[in-house]
């Protein structure tokens, strides 16, 4: 017999052993785990709808929102209906004023003139690590945010689909002769 | 573990497409099929039962970000615990890390509620902690390619990937790391 092929008899024999000996799967808090997994799927879910190829502008304001929602509820300890608003305030107030830069830059972008990689790339975790202790309500949180920002991700979608996003004229305010 | 795998057995490309797409439950399937294998690859590597909890936690965040780069053409499993080598890899290199596990660590952890009063499970955990502080002597390269056959089933040639390592290298590895360790264990006390 040659010693490669013993090695690999000796291999397998005491493999064996070890199986015998070693368990092979250990309890461990699968809960935990999958709550952190779906901090982690939402988080991913952004950063492909709002990074690297979203406008820079877009992200960065998204990214302060979606901050400053976070981190003002919890922490201001408000529970039920109050916190549930106070962090739609933010989230509004965010979404509101991402459209708008997203109106402000989308020419350029499309243009390909903005792209801001690093800044783009920052991970949403930062944002999410005082939390480490309420992933329970940060996912649920994070599930709304999600659900508003694909709202959000059609509206401008379907913006982008248009020919032009210059304001609509409105006749009846155009100045007159004497300004009017 | 034969248990575990038979979980996501059914369709396991499907379960990867899904995942590529963010599925929440897909991930849930990932994480019941693999988690306790993870967990027991990381507690036998460091020998600290928290620190394995963590770094289970740390790999499935980064398949979820990494998922989209997955190529079907490998074994899921074997990139799985290629993240996995790598994080603890990471964990050994620094300063404050030691080569060597925690010898004491399976031996401080108290048997499970489950485990007591039943013996056939109490010897075998009392196997499992013996065999603790005889991994922790062995050198990390031997240990991590003993662990990974063991918890990943990893082939030879997985191992000498991602290790960078030639085939006959690993091979050695393996097979001087189970045979001083069934010297040890089998040794009188």
């Amino acid at each position: 017999m040659n010693d490669a092929k013993r090695e690999r008899e000796e291999i397998d024999r005491d493999e064996q052993w070890l199986a015998g000996v070693c368990e092979r799967s250990a309890e461990i808090d699968r809960a935990r785990i999958k709550r952190a997994v779906r901090v982690a799927i939402e988080e991913q879910w952004l950063a492909r709808n709002l990074s690297p190829d979203a406008p820079a502008g877009l992200s960065r304001r998204a990214r302060h929102a979606v901050r400053e929602a976070l981190a003002t509820a919890p922490r201001a300890g408000v529970r039920g209906h109050r916190r549930v608003l106070h962090v739609w305030a933010w989230i509004g107030s965010g979404l509101a004023a991402a459209a708008a830069v997203a109106l402000t830059v989308f020419g350029p972008w499309r243009m390909g003139a903005t792209s801001d990689g690093d800044e783009a790339s920052t991970s949403f975790v930062s944002a999410f690590e005082e939390f480490k202790n309420e992933d329970e309500a940060l996912d649920q949180e994070l599930s709304h945010l999600r659900a508003a920002f694909y709202e959000f991700d059609q509206t401008v979608a379907k913006g982008w689909g248009e020919e032009s996003w210059e304001e609509p004229v409105d006749e009846t305010s155009d100045p007159t002769e004497d300004g009017v | 573990m034969r248990g575990e795998r038979s979980v996501i057995a059914h369709d396991w490309a499907e379960v990867i497409r899904r995942a590529k797409e963010l599925d929440a439950e897909a991930f849930d399937e990932i994480v019941d099929a693999y988690a306790g294998r993870l967990y027991g690859f990381f507690h036998r590597m460091l020998g600290r039962r928290e620190e394995a909890e963590d770094l289970v936690q740390e790999v499935f965040v980064r398949v979820v970000k990494s998922i989209p780069e997955y190529r079907e053409e490998g074994r899921f499993e074997a990139w799985l615990f290629r993240i996995a080598g790598n994080l603890v890899r990471d964990r050994l290199r620094r300063p404050t890390a030691v080569d060597a596990v925690d010898p004491q660590a399976g031996m401080k952890d108290p048997p499970s509620e489950k485990a007591k009063g039943v013996g056939d499970r109490l010897e075998r955990r009392e196997e499992i902690d013996r065999l603790q502080p005889f991994l922790a002597k062995l050198p990390s390269v031997e240990r991590e390619a003993v662990l990974m056959r063991h918890y990943g089933e990893l082939s030879f040639a997985e191992i000498a990937e991602y290790t960078a390592a030639p085939l006959g290298t690993v091979l050695s590895r393996v097979h001087r790391g189970l045979a001083k360790l069934r010297e040890w264990m089998e040794s009188p006390r």
